[in-house]
């Protein structure tokens, strides 16, 4: 059972208290915590794996340097989501610009899967997650971001609601449509895994 | 989509999701054993739910941040002291406006430094100067003696004829004609352009 966010978020709050003091273990460990859903969201709003790790790292050096200027400390995540949005908007325009002027690296190849199977089997996960991800990738930012949040953090509904600021019901509705979506563009891999593990 | 419903589409993935009460539960149970479409949609969504985990997995695990480079950087100023410094500027930009501002009525509220709204007075028996205002659409008008007007209400008279037709018993129609006569009070500002006429 997750723990309710807003629960979350008051523990959070002397540690908030703590960094605005300039408390560097503080925040260490608070990153620690919170690092996994901030890079939820920058994927999320990026669509792409590899600016991931830059625009986390400008994420928290924003928050170190600004998180004296929050007057609320309750309102901490909704913050810190729309710092790691608006930085993650930021990239993705600075991407395309640099695409059109044809200057951009190609996509970084994604990490090998940690599975021991052989040369062949690795290969076909490799293509199978890059098949993946450009799908989830595909998505609308509506869907995705709910999406990405869902399985990449184990969010319920609720938590997903609170940090997104929308009611539940839309939640839920943004998922199937995610699913029904992503079932239709992967469905002959999902078909083929289905039929070869029955 | 055809044979399996949205509701049944929603507890599939309100069920792969780990939030479906016990009764939805039961219902969508009982819909998978009696519905192979609803099965086969559970299965494939739980197979998208398998490959999106583990393409997510790479993500999730990226490089860890690094620290000294987040410290090395140079914290902003707090939010509160910039906030009262920027008042403080704010307070002192306004005194050159209030200053301005009160300049500004002065001069429109002097008679002889506004033009427009200058009156003329007129003196009665006295020639009256021209004036040459360049707003007139008429220009100059040349120069007039002000005889005084009097600013009393008029009383009019108006008389109305009204004729009324009657049938009487014998058939015929008669015709009976009134005269009504109306006492008017005129307000002078009405009178005061006739005056005017009828004294040139």
């Amino acid at each position: 059972m997750a723990v309710p966010l807003r629960d979350e978020s008051e523990l959070e709050e002397p540690v908030i208290a703590a960094i605005c003091e300039g408390d560097r273990y503080a925040f260490e460990e608070f990153v620690r915590r919170q690092e996994a859903w901030v890079r939820a969201v920058i994927f999320s709003v990026l669509g792409r794996p590899d600016g991931v790790d830059d625009v986390a790292q400008n994420v928290w050096t924003s928050v170190w340097q600004r998180i004296s200027k929050l007057r609320d400390t309750r309102s901490w995540r909704a913050w810190l989501h729309q710092l790691a949005r608006n930085a993650a908007i930021d990239a993705g325009r600075e991407h395309t610009r640099r695409r059109f002027w044809g200057r951009a690296a190609s996509i970084a190849a994604i990490e090998p899967s940690a599975s021991s199977g052989g040369v062949d089997q690795r290969l076909t996960n490799d293509d199978e997650r890059r098949d993946v991800l450009a799908a989830i990738q595909g998505l609308p930012a509506i869907y995705r971001e709910p999406f990405v949040l869902r399985h990449m953090n184990d969010w319920s509904y609720r938590q997903i609601s609170e940090v997104m600021g929308l009611p539940v019901d839309a939640v839920e509705t943004r998922l199937v449509r995610a699913r029904r979506l992503l079932r239709e563009v992967l469905a002959g891999r999902v078909e083929q895994n289905n039929v070869t593990s029955r | 989509m055809s044979r399996v419903d949205e509701k049944i589409e929603r507890l599939i993935v309100r069920s792969l999701d780990g939030g479906l009460p016990a009764e939805d539960e039961h219902e969508l149970n009982r819909e998978l054993i009696r519905n192979p479409e609803a099965r086969r949609l559970f299965d494939e969504y739980h197979e998208v739910d398998r490959l999106a985990g583990g393409a997510l997995q790479g993500v999730r695990a990226g490089r860890s941040i690094d620290l000294d480079a987040v410290f090395a950087a140079p914290c902003e100023p707090s939010h509160r002291s910039r906030r009262l410094s920027w008042s403080h500027h704010r307070g002192w930009l306004m005194v050159p406006g209030a200053i301005a501002a009160a300049l500004l009525a002065m001069v429109i509220a002097r008679p002889g430094l506004s033009p427009s709204i200058t009156p003329h007075i007129a003196v009665p028996g006295k020639r009256m100067a021209p004036i040459a205002d360049s707003q007139s659409p008429w220009g100059v008008q040349g120069q007039g003696v002000i005889r005084p007007v009097s600013t009393a209400p008029r009383i009019r008279s108006d008389t109305g004829r009204e004729i009324i037709g009657v049938v009487g018993d014998d058939g015929n129609i008669y015709w009976i004609e009134v005269e009504r006569t109306r006492t008017i009070r005129v307000p002078a500002s009405r009178d005061v352009g006739r005056s005017a006429a009828d004294s040139m």
